[in-house]
């Protein structure tokens, strides 16, 4: 990997070679400013190596369109930001719902509504979580550097493929924009793997089939193959045929939170700066989690026992991590670019009394690394 | 040059402003270097206020904008107002004489430039590179002109004349 | 390929539908079952996308490969799975809901992209599944639960409406028209390209009884009576049309499909850059 030469280059750039790194060959989308990038780059891309892009009417058949071509076998992505995620809501839950991997990379920009096009914001994390109606686990990965988006991008294929699940890869407008040096490093033969074919004759293939524990996730063949089978957005039995009963209702809602939920330790990926002998913790993730970054160093630079804890996996949320870090520190801070949508899952998690203070930030620019040092400064006092 | 070097280009849209700051990026790290590029933009492809900030370090790079810059090219008088005022004592302003009427505030850390003295319009940003790249010494000459004929070979080349204009640009500093 | 027997194409298991009695739909799957097996498709390279409605419920009662996505969005998941597996037979199964209304933008774009698909709308204009509310098909004046003054919108004619969007096989049969829509739907099947049939069909429950048909056989007798073969159509006057569905073949012309236009510019591509 080091003898690998760098470039430089745009954290939307990244995150295309990193779905193409990934062996994606199929991309639909509609272009959207901050995102665009992701879908010229794919454009130019994929016919290079033998993949397809279509630009579709719009975020809703954008979306239909890579759920289409996953349940064909393809490794399939899509990229937006706010007013065309918000159309992708429908068919992310039929993506859900039918266990359908496929990777959506929501540039996060100002809204809500069209709000300001090319502003940064960190507002749709709920969104990623709840925008899609009805109970359900989501996997969404947040990057903070170009590199990141490449290397993020090629883990949630792995996780979409693994999980037979829609994930999420939350962008903001300030790192997919941001040109950074990076390696775009091969990824291991494991993060390429096609997915698994089923092991039993097609007559008693069970597309839907669950394993209790979730330790097995029932693979998904492709349409053309010798397993015929139907997907469906309706509740389901386990063969894909309607199951409207109580009883198998409860265990597919249970099933579609359980498989994330049972496996957060696979999932679940955070970063710890100057943890260990922190007394006071920044808690951030994506553009803000590089201002936090700034803050904690020149707080240890002044004397202040400061350490980040950077969320590079959202949902599921990092649960343990944080509180682990709540039950050692006697203060946290939550810098982020909205009126404190992750402060509210930190406080949630916060069975200690300490004081969690979310800076916020809507107004289509950064935060100062000075704003957290000061509230650093004042958490100490 | 060690540690950590914060160049802001400031203009309008339009002028190739993120096209330099890619440039010195990129030589940056052609040099071994971290380097990032931020900018920050109107909806309008053209002419609003813009500015890119580029980071150039040594080590890794945290926040992504500049709050101490070295250099600061104006390239447009509303960009030149909203620095010169605020500008710490060490920091260079390079500005377009063409465009820019200066204050007289700054005048000892401020030099203009007129680029339609160095190079056509289409490759007066070229000529500012040369010009931010002499005077904040950032990056080697040469780093640049390598990246410069990288990209004019690339698919989307530059314009021609454009290592001309940079050289021009950055032999401007020290007549 | 060789022809076999329209039933190998049906999931006996799960007959009887849910469709009412004298419900259209039942004609229209048997059709399509019929087409697959003149065709004598591979199961296997098979696939049905349903919408949502009635006859969303159809591709349930198929014995190929189906996906069963969200209203309105059949032709675009559809898209998706024929592009990433050429080798497949797509075939779309859309109401009046899911193809003319809440999917109308997707259906002139697919007819536009001219993607290989073969969209089957069955036409019973209204929404039967919720309860007989108009769509983007129902006829002026018709009495619906949602028009219960008669509806004061003009309706849209989708054969015109794909044609013009550029669809290369676009054609309109009936529940009423025999044999006549099993053969429709197979030239759309071997039609590359994108292919529209509209079966023009009846509801019994809601639409035919609300405006004044009150058994299933008035309402197929009011379809017969109100269908006119294209042919004999060119020489009826604008008035004497007024209310009738017009039925045939409008278009049925050569155009090469996305994914091959797209496969074949980006392997000319792929040549270009190979070092000579």
């Amino acid at each position: 990997m080091t003898g690998l030469a760098q470039v430089f280059t745009s954290g939307n750039e990244a995150i295309a070679e990193g779905a193409v790194a990934a062996g994606a060959s199929f991309y639909a989308g509609y272009p959207i400013t901050p995102s665009s990038e992701i879908a010229e780059t794919a454009a130019r891309r994929l016919p290079e190596t033998g993949g397809m892009y279509v630009q579709m009417e719009d975020e809703l058949s954008s979306m239909a369109a890579i759920v289409g071509a996953s349940v064909s076998g393809a490794r399939a992505f899509t990229a937006t930001s706010g007013p065309g995620f918000s159309l992708m809501q429908e068919n992310l839950g039929m993506a859900v719902m039918g266990e359908i991997p496929c990777v959506v990379v929501n540039v996060q920009r100002s809204g809500p509504s069209t709000g300001m096009a090319t502003k940064p914001a960190q507002g749709d994390v709920m969104q990623a979580r709840w925008g899609t109606h009805g109970d359900h686990g989501i996997i969404t990965l947040a990057p903070s550097s170009v590199q990141d988006c490449y290397d993020f991008t090629i883990r949630a294929f792995s996780l979409a493929d693994r999980f037979r699940t829609p994930v999420i890869l939350l962008a903001d407008a300030a790192v997919a924009k941001l040109k950074e040096n990076v390696r775009f490093r091969s990824p291991t033969p494991e993060e390429r793997a096609p997915r698994p074919l089923p092991n039993c004759p097609p007559e008693a293939y069970r597309p839907f089939a669950v394993d209790p524990e979730e330790k097995v996730i029932t693979p998904l063949p492709p349409f053309g193959s010798d397993y015929i089978f139907r997907v469906t957005g309706s509740m389901h039995d386990e063969t894909g045929g309607q199951g409207a009963s109580p009883a198998n209702a409860d265990r597919v809602i249970r099933h579609l939170a359980g498989k994330i939920e049972k496996n957060r330790d696979a999932i679940v990926r955070v970063r710890r700066f100057f943890l260990d002998d922190a007394d006071l913790a920044v808690i951030a993730f994506g553009c803000s989690a590089r201002s936090a970054r700034a803050a904690v160093r020149e707080a240890r630079r002044q004397g202040i026992p400061a350490g980040l804890l950077e969320l590079t996996t959202l949902w599921p949320f990092p649960d343990d991590d944080v509180r682990d870090v709540l039950s050692r520190v006697r203060g946290a801070v939550v810098p982020e670019l909205n009126l404190g949508q992750a402060a509210g899952e930190v406080r949630r998690l916060n069975d200690f009394g300490i004081p969690v203070r979310g800076i916020s930030r809507v107004d289509g620019t950064l935060i100062p690394p000075g704003d957290i040092l000061s509230a650093l400064r004042e958490a100490r006092s | 040059m060690n540690g950590k070097t914060e160049i802001v280009l400031a203009g309008v849209g339009g002028q190739g402003l993120v096209t330099i700051g890619a440039i010195l990026g990129e030589a940056a790290v052609l040099e071994g270097r971290n380097a990032c590029l931020s900018s920050s933009y109107g909806t309008e492809a053209r002419g609003t206020f813009t500015k890119s900030d580029v980071i150039i370090s040594d080590d890794e790079i945290d926040f992504i904008e500049a709050e101490e810059p070295a250099a600061v090219l104006c390239l447009a008088q509303a960009a030149y107002d909203r620095y010169s005022p605020v500008l710490g004592p060490e920091a260079v302003l390079i500005y377009d004489s063409d465009r820019v009427t200066p204050s007289g505030k700054g005048a000892s850390r401020e030099t203009g430039y007129s680029l339609s003295a160095l190079a056509d319009p289409g490759t007066a940003n070229l000529a500012a590179l040369g010009l931010v790249t002499a005077l904040s010494g950032v990056i080697r000459e040469e780093s640049a002109a390598e990246v410069l004929r990288k990209k004019t070979a690339s698919s989307s080349p530059l314009r021609k004349g454009s290592e001309e204009a940079f050289r021009k640009g950055f032999a401007a500093v020290s007549l | 390929m060789t022809a076999r027997d329209c039933r190998e194409y049906l999931a006996e298991n799960r007959l009887p539908t849910i469709w009412c009695p004298g419900c259209g739909n039942g004609l229209v799957l048997k059709a399509i079952a019929g087409a697959f097996a003149d065709l004598g498709l591979d199961r296997r390279k098979t696939a049905a996308v349903s919408g949502i409605g009635c006859w969303g419920w159809a591709d349930d009662y198929l014995a190929v490969n189906a996906f069963h996505g969200t209203h309105g969005r059949a032709l675009a998941f559809a898209t998706g799975i024929k592009l990433a597996n050429p080798e497949l037979t797509v075939v779309v199964l859309m109401g009046d809901g899911d193809g003319a209304t809440i999917g109308g933008n997707h259906l002139i774009h697919a007819a536009r992209r001219n993607v290989d698909l073969t969209a089957v709308v069955v036409n019973n204009y209204n929404y039967g599944m919720t309860g007989g509310q108009y769509s983007g098909t129902t006829p002026r004046g018709s009495i619906t639960s949602t028009s219960p003054l008669g509806h004061v919108e003009d309706s849209f004619d989708l054969c015109a409406l794909t044609a013009a969007a550029g669809a290369p096989f676009v054609a309109r049969g009936s529940v009423c028209g025999g044999e006549n829509l099993r053969v429709l739907i197979r030239r759309g099947l071997e039609h590359r390209g994108f292919s529209f049939v509209e079966a023009a069909s009846v509801c019994p429950t809601h639409f035919s009884r609300r405006n004044g048909l009150r058994t299933p056989a008035e309402a197929f007798s009011w379809l017969r009576d109100h269908s006119v073969p294209r042919e004999r159509a060119a020489g009826m006057t604008e008035e004497e049309l007024r209310g009738k569905q017009v039925l045939g073949v409008f278009a049925d012309h050569q155009s090469e499909d996305y994914g091959t236009r797209y496969r074949k510019a980006a392997a000319a591509l792929r040549r270009e850059e190979e070092p000579s």
